[in-house]
């Protein structure tokens, strides 16, 4: 268990850094962010909304492999729909910004249906409700 | 109530990270044995709660017994939420990552308020207490992501129909639906384990 020190340093420490996180100081750069829009097609843009009509975005797949490279439109959209294997999406705009997005993984965890996860879950803290509540009741 | 990744910015994400440690700590502490499988099991009740998940903008929708959590597990409802959410990012890849932290708060702080209020004020029955609540956690929840939302981007509260006014208008409903029902659980859970409510309640138990 946590000496009281111990206890009161993180609680202080998180205090501190909340505060002080919570009054950012106003920076003047701008991100890019990479939006999916629709399935296989993103749009790049900054922060405020503005397309980034310079991003040249380049795909990877899960190995790290280069795909392909491609401007985005005047909008800032590009459609990707006949490259399969897409894993990851670099835009750069020359001009110093950088996002990656990574391409949604439909074959993993939601390819079990939702209930049998949400069984999963339920029953891995009955379990643990239960182990807990089998040794209090030893110990009593 | 998931606020999504990329909907905060970096610095709101990283002090309501800091926040949540602080408020897990403050859990954690004096947690004995006998405790864990009340939070289980209220754990389990929060996650498949939370199951139920409507998306709106940046944020979704979903009940959020915070009232129910901080009459019956007190002090201990951030360990049950903290566990949830864990939960819901591993299996449904609810929530983000940068904004754990947020998430964390803005379902821990309702309950933690809930129950301070109602270790000094004892006077309204069981029921009353479980309406107050349940009402009362939507609505301190919905208050911290208005705070959250629009300290990371002033354009979430700007025209018509901006995000706040529809989560405003998504949860009132809910809190209301919330206070009922939360009521009625904490009565009949009161009428099976009284021994359940003893410092929420003048005698022990009604």
């Amino acid at each position: 268990m946590l000496s009281k020190k111990v206890y009161q340093l993180i609680v202080a420490s998180s205090l501190i850094l909340t505060i002080l996180f919570f009054y950012p100081m106003i920076a003047e750069a701008h991100r890019m962010i990479i939006e999916h829009v629709d399935d296989r097609v993103i749009q790049v843009r900054y922060d405020d909304g503005t397309p980034a009509k310079l991003a040249v975005v380049t795909t990877y797949d899960a190995d790290g492999r280069q795909l392909f490279k491609h401007e985005v439109n005047d909008e800032g959209y590009l459609d990707y729909e006949h490259q399969s294997d897409v894993h990851r999406l670099v835009a750069n705009d020359g001009l110093g910004h950088r996002a990656s997005s990574i391409q949604e993984d439909t074959n993993g965890m939601e390819g079990i249906p939702v209930f049998i996860r949400a069984l999963l879950g339920v029953s891995f803290l009955s379990f643990i409700g239960a182990v807990f509540y089998v040794r209090t009741r030893k110990k009593k | 109530m998931h606020v999504a990744d990329g909907v905060l910015s970096i610095s709101i994400a990283v002090a309501t990270t800091a926040g949540a440690v602080g408020v897990l700590t403050y859990a954690l502490k004096g947690t004995n044995e006998e405790e864990i499988p009340k939070i289980s099991l209220l754990s389990g009740t929060f996650f498949v709660a939370s199951l139920i998940n409507i998306p709106i903008g940046p944020t979704s929708i979903h009940p959020l017994l915070g009232g129910f959590l901080g009459l019956v597990l007190g002090r201990r409802a951030p360990l049950a939420v903290f566990v949830g959410l864990v939960l819901q990012a591993i299996l449904f890849q609810h929530g983000g990552i940068s904004t754990f932290g947020a998430n964390m708060l803005l379902m821990s702080i309702p309950a933690l308020l809930i129950h301070w209020l109602f270790t000094y004020w004892k006077s309204p029955s069981l029921f009353w207490k479980g309406c107050i609540a349940g009402f009362t956690a939507i609505g301190v929840a919905v208050c911290l992501l208005i705070v959250l939302l629009l300290l990371s981007d002033a354009r979430y509260g700007s025209g018509s129909f901006s995000v706040i006014q529809i989560v405003l208008v998504s949860y009132f409903p809910l809190a209301l639906l919330e206070g009922v029902l939360t009521g009625f659980a904490l009565h009949h859970l009161a009428s099976i384990k009284p021994y359940l409510f003893k410092s929420l309640t003048e005698k022990g138990g009604e």
